[in-house]
């Protein structure tokens, strides 16, 4: 039995409404190119949870850390700058306690020359590192910042302290099997990756 | 005592009994030379009161006597609290669309050019229309009396907190959410420069946000005309006292929801509705009124919604069952759906399937008025047209990818959602096989409400996102409008204990009660721990966030207008912690009172209350922003906060405000 055009029509229209859901939903990955508009329409857009982790593996593997698992990232937004925090735990919480791990992707738009300035008044010292994107600097609390074209972009790492009941910092007695470092060229070891990665794809 | 325009023979209500004349026969107005020089005298008085009343400052007496001679004027309804609800939902579409030309015409919101206006229309209608003024004042029923209780109680309790409170604390009541700062920022630029904005496009508005100049702007078209009537409204560059205006309207908005609302559950249950009977039922809508949703729409600071939700429930009344007058029902129809466009036009989908129902079921008398229908639904088209094309033209987003958006809005409970279906629902669908033409359309009108908001709600649920998108509960807000105006339907379920017990009043009365005791628990949320906003917690006042009302007068007050600086007000909460709803609420409020909301939003947009905000983070948002900025501090930690940031940045523009130790 052959189908009528109206149907053929309607199926069409059905199949590329559906390619065109399953496109908007492809999650992004680290290596694919991104726009500035891309980025700033939203911060999260970069990464996935998972993709991060991805980047990230290496380096926290060669830092001893265990394996990590993702929230879903959330974004901040302002008219001068956006925001995609993502949040790591440990995989077996009970063996490796409670140790987190948040990367922060500011997307300062066009904002951060100020930043970049401030940055290169107060270097971290001993950071080796070539340059990211057109212009690159990381400060004294291990924040990398780099600008492709008139994009800034700033990548932290952060290892908040840990903490049991939510707001009780535990001793040092409390600690199991892992305690991340967090000296400012340690998370700035940990951002490198993701910043290397952000600008090869802002090109 | 003013005499009939057109002749002594004419009946009561204005139809000329056969006079000789020389007029053409279609001719209602005057036809005597005493008649013409009354209507000259009339319109001479149009003005003249205007002038009288502004001149004493009492010119909120105007709008009140516009709106009682337009009731004068209407000849449908049986009582008179039927035409003064009828002449208020009249008038909220008129006035809409006439402000279309007016907002051309430079000075035409001034008081004296409105109100004079208004009231020359009404007497040019009149003798037109060969209308005197009349209203049926002795005509009230204990249901209309029910009605107008319900009202007046839910009323009290809504403006119970704000009795004998300033500014500051009326706005801490009202600061659970950012949304009435944004209606205020429409209202106030309307004012300025003197209409509907999207026809202002040129003019500058600082205070206005990118796409808001093309939100639908009815209601605060109308409260900026009451508003230059007010003493308190006379300087305009007094936000404050526009705002403290803005919010006793925004408390009249919500009083206009529960008239509307139980008149039209009244108008709708018809008969069913009569004598002591209807009390139970009146006070269990008023309760859930106060108690249930509608008052979150007050609370939350939605005017829009509340006056469509008025809007919505007089057109639904007057769909279920139309006023006899057909020209008057056309006309007052028409009128309604332009003021739901007006208003809020998410209604007004719903608005038009509504009144095609009607359209359709009541054809054959309609089309034996082929030139008023043919003309009144151009003009209802072209009315009802111009906010959604305006809105589509110039928003920056899709209307898809808004209908989708999260906000805060006080979620609606499920539970209730199923009640009020199943209260609506049980009368008509008893009574189905008697063909009653009321019934059958409610339940059309029942279906075709819910269909929108299900859809919505089975699409979120099986995409995961059924607790955030903010318009699926304003689709279930519609779908109340036309449950509760549907809900004395609930009395056709008594109807064979009525018929068994008919000889005993106590014991129909002590049923009735029953019934609307159970509706009332079924749809209200009295219990402590429900969603913030419900009715108990608004009287109690547990909803105010005091310290944003503060913190809202102390920045105004030392920065009354903008400087070139944008004030970020971190009163009454600490910088580094969340929670800082106080502080979060008050730097929203001073930049609209301060004129200056376009350059303000990243500000609280990026400071959301709940989330802890590191040093690092408001050192990025601070150093990135092209504005410099002004923080105002009245604890330590809080000022070492800003302190740090600005020793860490010294080209960091920031001016650190410390108030500690100021009352």
């Amino acid at each position: 039995m052959r189908a009528s055009w109206g149907y053929r029509i309607v199926a069409a229209a059905g199949l590329s409404l559906l390619s065109a859901c399953a496109a908007a939903q492809v999650p992004a990955k680290p290596g694919s190119p991104l726009t500035s508009q891309e980025l700033r329409d939203d911060p999260c857009r970069a990464y996935t949870a998972k993709s991060m982790q991805r980047v990230l593996a290496g380096t926290l593997k060669r830092a001893g850390w265990p394996q990590v698992t993702g929230n879903p990232p959330t974004s901040r937004i302002a008219a001068n700058v956006q925001r995609c925090l993502y949040q790591f735990s440990p995989k077996d919480s009970r063996r490796d306690g409670d140790q987190s791990l948040r990367v922060y992707i500011y997307n300062e738009l066009d904002n951060g020359a100020k930043l970049m300035a401030a940055c290169r008044t107060r270097p971290l010292r001993g950071a080796p590192m070539s340059t990211i994107g057109d212009e690159s600097c990381i400060d004294d609390s291990g924040e990398l910042r780099f600008r492709v074209g008139d994009s800034y972009v700033a990548v932290l790492i952060d290892v908040p302290p840990r903490l049991q009941s939510g707001n009780r910092v535990l001793n040092a007695s409390d600690t199991s099997t892992f305690t991340a470092p967090s000296r400012p060229t340690d998370l700035a070891a940990l951002a490198l990756p993701v910043a290397r990665d952000l600008a090869e794809r802002l090109h | 005592m003013i005499p009939d325009l057109k002749s002594s023979a004419a009946d009561p209500v204005g139809r000329d009994a056969g006079a000789p004349s020389d007029r053409p026969s279609w001719w209602r107005g005057p036809r005597t030379p005493r008649a013409f020089l009354i209507v000259l005298a009339l319109l001479v008085a149009a003005w003249v009161v205007p002038v009288v009343c502004l001149a004493l400052r009492i010119g909120w007496i105007l709008p009140l006597l516009i709106w009682i001679g337009t009731a004068s004027l209407i000849r449908s309804g049986r009582t008179l609290l039927d035409r003064l609800v009828l002449a208020l939902g009249l008038l909220v579409g008129v006035v809409c669309t006439v402000g279309l030309p007016l907002s051309l015409w430079s000075g035409a919101l001034e008081p004296l050019q409105s109100t004079g206006l208004a009231l020359t229309s009404l007497v040019v209608a009149g003798a037109v229309a060969g209308r005197r003024p009349a209203l049926p004042v002795r005509e009230l029923g204990v249901p209309e009396y029910g009605v107008i209780a319900g009202t007046l109680v839910t009323a009290a309790l809504a403006v119970r907190p704000f009795l004998g409170r300033g500014f500051g604390d009326r706005l801490s009541i009202l600061a659970i959410g950012g949304a009435l700062a944004r209606h205020f920022t429409i209202y106030d630029t309307i004012r300025t420069v003197g209409g509907y904005l999207f026809l202002h496009r040129g003019a500058p508005m600082p205070n206005i946000d990118a796409g808001y100049d093309s939100y639908p702007q009815g209601v605060h078209f109308i409260y900026a005309l009451l508003a230059n009537l007010m003493p308190q409204g006379a300087d305009r560059a007094n936000a404050v006292a526009s705002f403290d205006l803005m919010i006793t309207f925004d408390i009249g908005t919500y009083v206009f929801l529960c008239v509307a609302t139980l008149w039209a559950m009244r108008w709708v249950a018809g008969p069913l509705l009569r004598g002591w009977v209807s009390l139970p039922f009146i006070g269990a809508v008023s309760g859930y009124l106060f108690f249930g949703d509608p008052i979150t729409l007050l609370t939350r600071g939605f005017p829009s919604e509340m006056a469509g939700w008025g809007l919505l429930a007089l057109l639904v009344a007057l769909v279920i069952r139309p006023v006899h007058r057909v020209r008057e029902q056309i006309v007052l129809v028409a009128s309604l759906l332009i003021g739901v466009s007006f208003a809020y036009f998410l209604f007004l989908p719903f608005a038009g399937l509504a009144a095609l129902v009607w359209l359709i079921r009541d054809r054959r008398t309609l089309l034996r008025r082929p030139i008023l229908l043919g003309v009144t639904a151009v003009v209802c088209l072209v009315g009802a047209a111009v906010s959604p094309v305006v809105n589509t033209v110039y928003s920056p987003q899709g209307v898809g990818e808004r209908l989708l958006l999260p906000g805060g809005i006080t979620k609606v409970d499920r539970a209730v959602v199923v009640a009020w279906l199943l209260i609506a629902l049980a009368g008509p669908i008893l009574r189905f096989h008697k063909r009653s033409r009321i019934w059958r359309t409610t339940l059309v009108l029942i279906v075709v409400s819910t269909l929108p908001a299900a859809g919505l709600f089975v699409d979120q649920v099986l995409s995961g996102h059924a607790n955030q998108t903010y318009y699926l509960d304003k689709l279930f807000h519609e779908m109340f409008v036309v449950t509760v105006v549907s809900s004395g339907s609930v009395i056709l379920v008594l109807a064979p204990m009525l018929a068994a017990v008919a000889q005993h009043r106590i014991a129909v009365l002590a049923g009735a009660t029953a019934l609307s005791g159970a509706m009332f628990f079924a749809v209200t949320n009295l219990q402590y721990d429900g969603p913030v906003g419900t009715g108990r917690r608004h009287f109690q006042q547990k909803n105010a966030v005091w310290g944003a009302g503060q913190g809202t007068t102390e920045a105004i007050r030392l920065f009354p207008r903008p400087d070139g600086r944008i004030t970020w007000v971190q009163l009454n909460s600490r910088a580094d912690l969340g929670g800082r709803d106080a502080s979060h609420w008050a730097t929203l409020y001073t930049s609209v009172l301060q004129h200056n909301y376009r350059a303000s939003w990243s500000v609280f947009y990026w400071g959301y209350p709940w989330l802890s905000t590191s040093e690092a983070e408001t050192a990025e948002f601070l150093m990135t922003s092209p504005e410099p900025y002004r923080v105002l501090v009245n604890d330590t930690v809080s000022l070492e906060y800003f302190s740090r940031i600005k020793s860490r940045y010294p080209t960091l523009d920031l001016q650190i405000v410390d108030l500690r130790g100021r009352k």
